[in-house]
């Protein structure tokens, strides 16, 4: 637990507004990647919640993604728990009625406890950058991806991004 | 002591005195008052909570208890009334004959150091330890029988009051503050008072015949290297320090307070590692006891230990690791 609370003095000071703070690239980067990344209730530090900012040069552009994030007890042994919201994120890497994310990292045998909170937000914005087509959980992009038709790509994240509710008004 | 408890009968049996209280009423007083002072606390803490944040309360705990109590006895023993304990089972301050009242100062002296004693104490207790490690290594040894010492003290004392049910609290002793029970008790009450008591004694025994047998093979321990120090000069003494390690071999676990745990947050200790780099990756904190992996990478002895117990490769490399290569490093 004394780990988590370190980590979020760490984000605080990372993240906070006034930017004259961020000396260092870092820090700008994360800020750059992270909209906010805290706890749900500060007496509780096992439950968190993101906003990531979408990749330039990418569909997801200008379009922002929350994320749930559970810590167990045993953190950071084992790696945290992270979904999107469900029904938000189109991606061929996530299932998009639950909002699970498939990456390495966030899998027992692959996590190390080298990572954090923060930096895992960053593992999960590259892999809104770089998809991995190969070992989908929403086959139908994963698919589209594969036979590199990027008009249809484009056309199908732009249908599904402008179309599903904004996370405040999903249930 | 001895003196103090004939004064006391003396004390009950005159007309004007009150009866010295025994020790099950002391203690029942002391543990409605903890139960009190349990409720406070955690009244200041939500207080704080809201006023500073969680992160206030989490770091200072125990100066939030020590605040309590200091409130709550100066709201009542200073101001010369009972606390809700004592008046649970109507007891009241007497000087160490009985036969007058305590005086203020006495009060205050005895709620200073009760409240405050015991954490200023293990304040500079650690300050010093801290200074004997970066000094000398012999020292070592004379700060942990220190330690030894005053456990020691703190349950003699305890031995004591089941025998004499006379002061609870060290603090209590030294400013000669004794209670006396505020009634005449009756027939019955006396009964029930004289069989428990009984029973503390009972419960002093017990905790005589442990210390006994904590206590003598430490005086052995002595009696031995005092002996063979006179042989073999410095050569002895420093084979016990080491924790018992006999030629070479380890012949048991040493205790955690016998372990001269190295933390990196003392900067004069591994001065070549630089300050960006003090930190333990996997606890975030200043390293205790850094040990290194075969890769090179530096962790907490326990952090990199429980990892690897998980899996047996570097957080940092993934290298493998597996536990017998981890080297602490000294």
């Amino acid at each position: 637990m004394s780990r988590l609370l370190k980590e979020y003095k760490k984000i605080q000071t990372t993240l906070s507004p006034n930017s004259t703070h961020h000396n260092n690239n870092d820090d700008d980067e994360f800020n750059q990647i992270i909209t906010y990344l805290h706890p749900i209730s500060t007496s509780d530090l096992t439950h968190w919640q993101a906003q990531i900012k979408g990749p330039q040069g990418t569909p997801y552009a200008n379009h922002e993604f929350q994320l749930q994030i559970e810590c167990p007890p045993t953190y950071p042994i084992e790696p945290p728990i992270i979904h999107f919201q469900p029904l938000s994120m189109p991606h061929c890497n996530v299932n998009f009625q639950t909002g699970a994310i498939c990456l390495d990292i966030l899998e027992k045998q692959h996590w190390t406890p080298a990572w954090n909170l923060m930096t895992t937000m960053k593992a999960i914005w590259i892999l809104l950058k770089d998809p991995v087509p190969d070992s989908p959980l929403n086959v139908d992009i994963a698919n589209i991806l594969r036979v590199n038709d990027q008009s249809a790509y484009n056309g199908l994240l732009n249908y599904y991004l402008s179309a599903s509710p904004s996370p405040s008004t999903t249930k | 002591m001895t003196d103090n408890n004939d004064e006391g009968k003396d004390a009950g049996s005159s007309s004007l005195a009150l009866p010295f209280a025994d020790a099950p009423t002391i203690v029942q007083a002391h543990q409605k008052d903890l139960q009190i002072e349990s409720i406070l606390t955690e009244k200041l803490t939500t207080l704080l909570t809201s006023l500073k944040g969680q992160l206030f309360t989490n770091t200072y705990p125990k100066e939030i208890s020590i605040a309590v109590k200091l409130l709550y006895l100066t709201l009542t023993t200073f101001r010369g009334r009972r606390t809700l304990g004592e008046e649970y089972v109507d007891l009241i301050y007497v000087d160490r004959k009985g036969t007058g009242l305590v005086k203020r100062y006495r009060k205050l002296l005895f709620i200073l150091s009760y409240t405050l004693g015991p954490y200023l104490i293990t304040k500079v207790y650690n300050k010093l330890c801290a200074k004997i490690y970066a000094n000398e290594e012999d020292e070592n040894r004379k700060k942990i029988s220190l330690k030894q010492v005053l456990s020691a003290i703190v349950e003699t004392h305890l031995v004591l009051f089941y025998f004499k049910g006379a002061y609870y609290e060290i603090s209590k002793r030294l400013f000669g503050l004794r209670y006396s029970i505020g009634h005449e008790p009756s027939a019955n009450e006396a009964q029930t008072r004289e069989q428990s008591t009984n029973t503390y004694k009972l419960l002093g025994n017990i905790m005589l015949l442990q210390q006994t047998a904590e206590v003598l093979p430490i005086c052995k321990g002595w009696f031995k290297s005092y002996y063979s120090k006179d042989e073999k000069g410095t050569l002895t003494n420093e084979k016990q320090s080491q924790g018992d390690i006999q030629a070479g071999i380890l012949t048991r676990i040493p205790n955690e307070s016998e372990v001269n745990h190295l933390n990196l947050s003392d900067k004069e200790i591994f001065p070549f590692i630089p300050e960006d780099a003090r930190k333990c990756i996997l606890c975030l904190a200043y390293m205790t006891d850094p040990s290194c992996s075969p890769c090179g990478h530096i962790f907490c002895w326990e952090c990199i230990l429980d990892w690897c117990k998980e899996r047996p490769e570097c957080p940092l490399c993934r290298q493998e690791c597996q536990i017998q290569q981890i080297l602490p490093l000294r």
